[in-house]
């Protein structure tokens, strides 16, 4: 018998497993979160924050000056440079369309050669990034502001003739090197930002595996009220092969969602993940911690209502704190120690590792280690309360 | 008729709240959400952003030591924290001696985003005028692109400084006059202006993204009793007894709309008081509020009178909710330009975020009202093929 029992384990788990899978697909709901709304997410980010869409910065006045510093702007690639009208910058900027906007008197240069200080507005959009860009807007324009203001210096200090100051300082800057600031990366090469679709895509890729994992939540507690499982207990079959075969269903479930994800935001976009051994390897285990959070919300709740409500609070939630919804790189210090609570930021750090520095497995033990105690300790304590609650009259 | 109306509203309203999920869906997973969204991203505020910098003189020059004062003089300041190496460990200006290895175990072992390193012989080249350019460098950690632009920005400054005093000098001493480099304060004086209005802190504008999108679900519950009425076989009943189509359609209609409304209420309450969100004049909140819920109520039924059954139909309704509150802004502001700007402008959740935005700060809820009115026409275009579909299947 109990030979018997043992030799049957593995295929009635994985006819559960298989049967969780069909279940999915055969829900038509769970065909849009699963093919559609993760393509489409992804592709909206990654034209709304992809590498070729800076902020833009709208300029208005004429005049020396302000076409200098809208030049130093444009240089510094990180902003797009738009010269309008006051009126128009102003409608921009409400709309948030332009970030920050500058507004120039037209006689600018004048005024600082006459060594008073001009009057800039500085027009500010109600989005996040106007005070980081506002930093940038200020130092092309003091920069520019520095030959006219120097000339307006040395004419009150020489009492010199403003035409003969103005060619003394103007071929005095020629002839200086401007100083250059170089960004390196500390092996030396240059550095490059790579903030695009690979950063987004990992991150979508975690939170739909584990929100569309966790979702199968439901079906367990359906299992459960339908007296499915109650049904399988009386059959020759241990409450353990029901936990592993349940357990072995949000497996499959996950894991192909994240394969998923990776073939058509490869395909797609152009996305690259990196060594292909590391990357099944990292996707097999973060699947296992999503079916281990799904078995152990299915075990706590009762109905499936609650559940789902819950499972979109838990998968949501974690996500956000998790890194894949903002990149952990712009977590406060506080926030990064919380955001290391969830699996959902170890997984993203290895993704990182292995596609945008090429690191290897070797390289991701460390996460991959802590990824397998999170799915130990959810399927242990899921398996437990499972046991009671299955074996509960 | 009001009668009737009156009975299944009530009937309808008490059978809802009792049900734990209006409680979980409509008020506790959007105000967690919210919570924890503010606490991920309110820290992009730019102010609060932790940058941890460090400075190398390897140079020892009277230019590279002012320059290096200026960094140092920087710590504490803004979120910006400094750290000092001493000038022997630098780097040499090829960028390949031993001193770069120092500099990257410094940026690994201190958690520095950033590094400006003075060159050696940098001093030199300000001052020799044509020759090489001189160079500084910032070594960066290339996870932390955002500090490090911080830090650059830092450098920038600097070096207009120093620029500025070079320039004077050279053309200074050209000219016969001997300018002290005293720094050109207030060459520029900036006004900050927000033309739009400061809008809505991050935290505030996180909950009402969650609000709105949520408000979809909480509406959907109450539509939904009409399919799952007619599958329970309680509508046939309802259709027996003397009460006229249009009462049914009435009743189930206001219990969604009253239970949108006072969970979007509740939620805004609770962000007043617990998370200090300041919605603006409360007139026009509560105009946005109203018409916001009534688009939703015609958004969740015309899904309704659309889908087959029930279940079917709460399907749909979780994609049309969670699409909807995508493209209109409810996670990430959305681009105002292109066919995303057009698509996210004919979402309810754009008008409604749109309209908090410009009332945060504002003197009169008046400057709401186009919000509103986009806010009805969407409801009045959805909401009449909504009802004309719905009370054709009010059939036993």
């Amino acid at each position: 018998m109990t030979r018997n029992g043992r030799a049957h384990v593995a295929p009635k788990v994985w006819t559960m497993a298989r049967y969780n899978l069909v279940r999915m697909f055969r829900e038509r709901i769970n065909l849009f979160f699963v093919f559609i709304f993760p393509v489409l997410i992804i592709a909206v980010l990654g034209v709304q924050f992809g590498e070729d869409n800076a902020p833009e910065v709208g300029v208005a006045g004429t005049g020396e000056f302000v076409d200098d510093a809208a030049e130093r702007l444009e240089e510094t690639g990180s902003v797009e440079v738009r010269r309008t009208g006051v009126s128009e910058l102003e409608d921009l900027v409400a709309e948030d369309t332009v970030t920050v906007g500058v507004v120039a008197p037209d006689d600018a240069s004048q005024m600082l050669r006459d060594d008073g200080g001009v009057q800039l507005r500085m027009l500010l959009s109600s989005t996040d990034e106007a005070a980081q860009i506002e930093g940038v807007v200020t130092r092309a324009f003091e920069s520019a502001a520095v030959v006219p203001s120097v000339i307006g210096q040395l004419r009150a200090a020489s009492g010199a003739e403003s035409g003969e100051v103005a060619e003394v300082v103007g071929r005095t800057a020629e002839a200086l090197p401007d100083i250059e600031i170089e960004r390196v990366l500390p092996g030396g090469e240059d550095a490059e930002q790579s903030f695009g679709f690979e950063q987004i895509a990992a991150g979508m890729l975690l939170l739909m595996t584990f929100l569309n994992t966790l979702t199968g939540a439901a079906a367990l507690i359906q299992s459960r009220t339908y007296g499915v499982s109650r049904r399988m207990l009386a059959s020759p079959t241990s409450v353990w092969t029901i936990v592993l075969g349940e357990g072995a269903g949000r497996w499959f479930v996950g894991l192909f969602q994240a394969v998923y994800i990776i073939v058509v935001s490869a395909v797609l976009f152009g996305v690259e993940w990196g060594d292909l051994v590391s990357v099944i390897v990292l996707i097999t285990v973060f699947a296992l911690v999503a079916a281990g959070a799904a078995m152990l919300v299915g075990a706590l709740m009762h109905n499936d209502e609650q559940a789902a409500g819950v499972t979109v609070m838990i998968g949501l939630g974690l996500g956000a704190l998790g890194g894949t919804m903002l990149p952990l790189e712009l977590f406060s210090s506080t926030m990064r120690a919380v955001a290391h609570a969830t699996p959902h930021s170890w997984a993203l750090e290895a993704f990182t590792e292995v596609g945008r520095r090429g690191g290897t497995i070797v390289d991701i033990l460390p996460q991959l280690g802590v990824l397998l105690a999170f799915a130990v300790v959810f399927l242990g304590l899921a398996a437990w309360r499972l046991r009671v609650t299955l074996t509960r009259a | 008729m009001i009668a009737a109306v009156r009975t299944i509203t009530v009937k309808d309203m008490r059978q809802r709240l009792r049900d734990k999920s209006f409680f979980l869906v409509g008020i506790v997973t959007p105000f967690v959400l919210a919570i924890i969204f503010d606490l991920v991203f309110g820290g992009l505020g730019g102010d609060e952003l932790e940058v941890r910098a460090g400075v190398v003189d390897a140079d020892q020059s009277e230019i590279s030591g002012r320059l290096y004062e200026g960094v140092s003089a920087i710590d504490g300041e803004g979120g910006v924290t400094i750290v000092t190496f001493d000038g022997d460990s630098g780097t040499g200006p090829d960028g390949t001696s031993d001193g770069e290895l120092d500099v990257r175990s410094a940026i690994d072992e201190q958690g520095l985003d950033a590094v400006i390193v003075i060159p050696e012989g940098f001093g030199a080249d300000v001052t020799s005028g044509g020759g090489q350019a001189p160079r500084l460098r910032v070594v960066a950690d290339p996870d932390r692109p955002i500090q490090v632009g911080i830090v650059e920005s830092i450098a920038d400054g600097l070096v207009t400084d120093i620029e500025r005093s070079r320039l004077a000098a050279g053309a200074g001493q050209q000219l016969g006059t001997s300018t002290e480099p005293a720094l050109q304060e207030a060459d520029l004086d900036l006004h900050r202006e927000w033309p739009g209005g400061e809008g809505l802190d991050t935290g505030s504008r996180m909950l009402a993204g969650m609000v709105v999108m949520f408000v979809f679900f909480t509406v959907s519950f109450g539509v939904t009793t009409l399919l799952s009425e007619k599958e329970t076989g309680t509508m046939r009943r309802l259709l027996a007894a003397p009460i006229r189509r249009d009462a049914i359609l009435a009743a189930k209609g206001i219990v969604s709309y009253v239970l949108g409304a006072l969970a979007t209420v509740i939620l805004m309450v609770a962000g007043a008081v617990l998370m200090d969100a300041d919605w603006g004049p409360w007139l026009g909140v509560s105009a946005l509020v109203l018409a916001a819920v009534l688009t939703a109520v015609a958004l969740m039924a015309v899904v309704a009178g659309i889908a087959k059954t029930a279940e079917g139909a709460s399907g749909v309704q979780a994609i049309v909710a969670v699409g909807l509150a995508m493209l209109g802004g409810s996670w990430f502001p959305v681009a105002s330009e292109g066919i995303l700007g057009v698509l996210s402008q004919l979402t309810p959740h754009y008008w409604f975020l749109e309209g908090l935005d410009s009332l945060a700060g504002a003197d009169s809820g008046s400057v709401v009202l186009p919000h509103v009115a986009a806010l009805v026409a969407i409801a009045v275009v959805v909401g009449v093929p909504a009802t004309v579909l719905l009370r054709r299947r009010l059939t036993p």
